[in-house]
């Protein structure tokens, strides 16, 4: 028997049932970009999650209703509503959808064909990579048959990447999506994973890494004087360059994802984050989570001009600009002195804290090009992975190809030689080929047309759309070829 | 494309392109295949084979994902000389886009905006018509209103379709919708040089109705008259 304020704790919950499945018609009656399969299953899980809860709210002599039973079904509709709204953003009207295939490829061409992943945007101004785990609906029991499909049709952990939307879902930036992927990649299975690769350049390079860690410390140690605790500081140390668990990043796992974003999508990484993170914060100062910002922008404009990655060499011969580190992005602050940083940070998180933090770039500056240089190695070494490498050979061709047309007002759709033999474009290839052309010769867009005397805000408008374009056809092109 | 895209410093292939009249399917491939100013740009074209025939003079073009349907508003009307004219307000339209694999409704005498698939640039010596397949103008779908297509424009072509018939049909996103017949236009090196560029346009929303210099006339018209009546 259930009490009066059990039924009524059951017609509340009744209610709420009631309202999450209308709000789940309406959100499935929507339309998801081509790739964005993940989400059927992500709906799947909700409608399964509200079955089991509209099941257990209907008593049978099989389902006695009981204090139970309501607070299962209460369980339920709070997992469906924070499912829902972690698809916010999804559909084709926040998302460009165009853009959403080929980042799909990037996941599943890398880290597994059935990872479960999906996209979607939202209006803030960062990227980022949220893992949902399947330990949440480990504790529901007697599960409709809908909500058991579900669960088994995911390949936990569910994965959500969120992009900026609206004014900021500029589609050259999306090459910081790369970024993201690195992440998983990082993270990736002991056989594949970079996370080994680059413990294994930095124990190789420990002499040296030593030096500047006892730097670290002596630094450490001239600002809290008797409240130095050498084993704590180099724990606190170790805990930001190498994350907390194998769960939170560290610094060097940010270094290791950009390193990752820039084998994928060449030049268009180094202006894409310049830009964005210069767009982000004013400030200099930065957190336990991530790195200095002017440090990412500095390795990654050393791998762009690497021996190796001739980059900067190739934009120099094709465009006649001198590439510098502060190329798009001349307002980041540069790395105040680490005694400056220390008061800063001080009032911010505290002595102990602003002694790490301000320390650490001494740690980094040497560890971060190994970490860069050992992410390099991996790709270059594994076919899986060198198949998505951008070339700097790839980056000359899309500027011989490609930048005359598009500052003609023709998109980057196919590739080849023969007419009637013409591949898809790379996603890189309209990435690199649209920072170019925004970047370097916005004056020189369809310099006979109506939008040469258009402000610059428009003009660069005008050329991002017919990015977009190029994204369009050619994954239409790509999914006619291979279906 | 690859080696085969529109390089700038190659001088134009030949002068004999510009003659005028209508162009075989083989002339059409040769136009796609040129590295200079003269290249036409159909892209990307699917199925070669079947979207250009030898034999014929013309080019299959299917329909794109981007559509727009037109929906009543309780806004004015649209009137090109008023301070509101309305005319690309969004509050009068929906945006649709429909992935290839879906489909779209258009009901017997509705009214929308689509576009080809196709990608397209005319070099400034060709001109086309879009005419629409005979089999869907016999189900009563009409195509284009606005068929022809000048010199130098760029972009996906915007499609004015409207259902004459009585019976709803079914759209995909990728069939076959229309035919483009290129046309030479005769030009002097000289006007080539002069004549402006359309747009790269990828919008299908409409801009004006009519040119600065039409607008501002008419407008003084309009003016003159109130002040008659009004004086």
């Amino acid at each position: 028997m259930v009490t009066k304020a059990e039924q009524r704790s059951a017609q509340a919950a009744e209610f709420y049932v009631y309202r999450l499945r209308k709000q789940f018609d309406e959100v499935s009656a929507r339309t998801f970009p081509t790739g964005q399969s993940s989400v059927q299953k992500v709906l799947n899980l909700v409608d399964g999650l509200l079955k089991t809860a509209e099941k257990r709210l209907t008593p049978s002599r099989n389902n006695p209703q009981t204090a139970a039973t309501i607070e299962d079904a209460f369980d339920c509709a709070r997992e469906a509503y924070y499912l829902l709204q972690l698809m916010e953003g999804s559909d084709v009207s926040d998302l460009d959808h165009s853009a959403v295939s080929p980042m799909q490829r990037w996941f599943t061409g890398l880290v597994s064909p059935q990872r479960t992943i999906f996209f979607r945007a939202e209006n803030v101004a960062n990227y980022e990579i949220r893992s949902i785990d399947k330990i949440s609906y480990s504790g529901i029991r007697k599960r409709s048959p809908a909500l058991t499909k579900a669960i088994s049709a995911i390949r936990w952990p569910l994965t959500r990447v969120t992009v900026p939307t609206r004014a900021l879902s500029i589609l050259p930036h999306l090459s910081i999506v790369a970024h993201e992927l690195g992440h998983v990649i990082y993270r990736g299975s002991p056989a594949n994973s970079i996370e080994s690769a680059v413990n294994s350049a930095l124990v190789a390079n420990k002499p040296r890494i030593d030096i500047a860690f006892q730097q670290f410390l002596v630094h450490a140690q001239n600002h809290l004087g008797t409240k130095f605790d050498a084993r704590l500081v180099a724990t606190i140390g170790n805990r930001i360059l190498f994350g907390a668990s194998g769960r939170s990043a560290g610094w060097h796992e940010e270094i290791a994802a950009d390193a990752i974003a820039f084998a994928l999508t060449g030049p268009a990484i180094f202006f894409a984050l310049s830009d964005m993170l210069s767009f982000i914060s004013k400030s200099d100062l930065y957190s336990q989570s991530h790195p200095p910002t002017y440090l990412r922008r500095k390795f990654l404009f050393e791998l762009l001009g690497s021996q190796k990655y001739d980059f900067v060499g190739m934009i120099e011969k094709h465009l006649g600009e001198d590439v510098t580190q502060d190329f798009n992005s001349p307002l980041m602050p540069a790395l105040r002195n680490r005694d400056d940083l220390f008061v800063a940070f001080e009032n911010r998180v505290g002595s102990e804290m602003a002694a790490v933090l301000s320390g650490l770039p001494i740690v980094v500056e040497v560890t971060g090009p190994i970490v860069c240089e050992a992410v390099q190695n991996h790709f270059d070494s594994r076919p899986k992975f060198r198949k998505h490498r951008y070339t700097p050979n790839k980056f000359g061709n899309d500027l011989d190809n490609y930048l005359v047309p598009v500052l003609a007002g023709v998109p980057p759709i196919e590739t080849g030689n023969d007419l009637s033999n013409l591949e898809a474009a790379e996603f890189a290839t309209i990435l690199n080929v649209g920072w170019i052309a925004l970047l370097c010769r916005l004056q020189d867009f369809m310099p006979k047309a109506a939008q040469s005397s258009l402000p610059n805000g428009e003009k660069s408008e005008s050329l991002h759309r017919l990015l977009i374009k190029a994204v369009e056809l050619s994954e239409i092109k790509r999914q006619w070829d291979e279906i | 494309m690859g080696s085969s895209t529109m390089k700038q410093n190659v001088p134009s292939a030949s002068n004999n392109w510009s003659k005028a009249g209508v162009l075989s399917g083989v002339e059409v491939k040769k136009r796609l295949s040129l590295e200079d100013e003269n290249r036409l740009v159909i892209s990307p074209i699917l199925e070669m084979h079947e979207q250009i025939r030898d034999d014929q003079a013309s080019v299959d073009v299917r329909l794109g994902s981007q559509f727009v349907l037109t929906q009543p508003s309780a806004l004015g009307e649209i009137n090109e000389f008023s301070e509101f004219h309305y005319l690309a307000d969004n509050r009068l339209y929906q945006e649709l886009y429909i992935p290839i694999g879906r489909n779209i409704v258009i009901h017997p005498h509705q009214f929308l905006l689509a576009t080809t698939l196709e990608y397209i640039r005319l070099p400034q010596d060709l001109m086309c018509y879009v005419v629409g397949r005979s089999t869907w103008g016999r189900l009563g779908l009409i195509i284009a209103t606005a068929i022809g297509v000048h010199p130098g424009f760029s972009g996906t072509l915007t499609l004015e379709l409207r259902n004459l018939g009585e019976t709803p049909l079914r759209l995909f996103p990728g069939q076959t919708i229309a035919q483009l017949f290129f046309h030479g236009v005769e030009t002097d090196e000289n006007s080539r040089q002069s004549t402006s560029q359309y747009p790269a346009a990828v919008e299908l929303f409409p801009k004006r109705i009519s040119s600065q210099t039409t607008k501002k006339k008419i407008g003084r018209f309009i003016e003159a008259n109130q002040t008659d009546k009004h004086p």
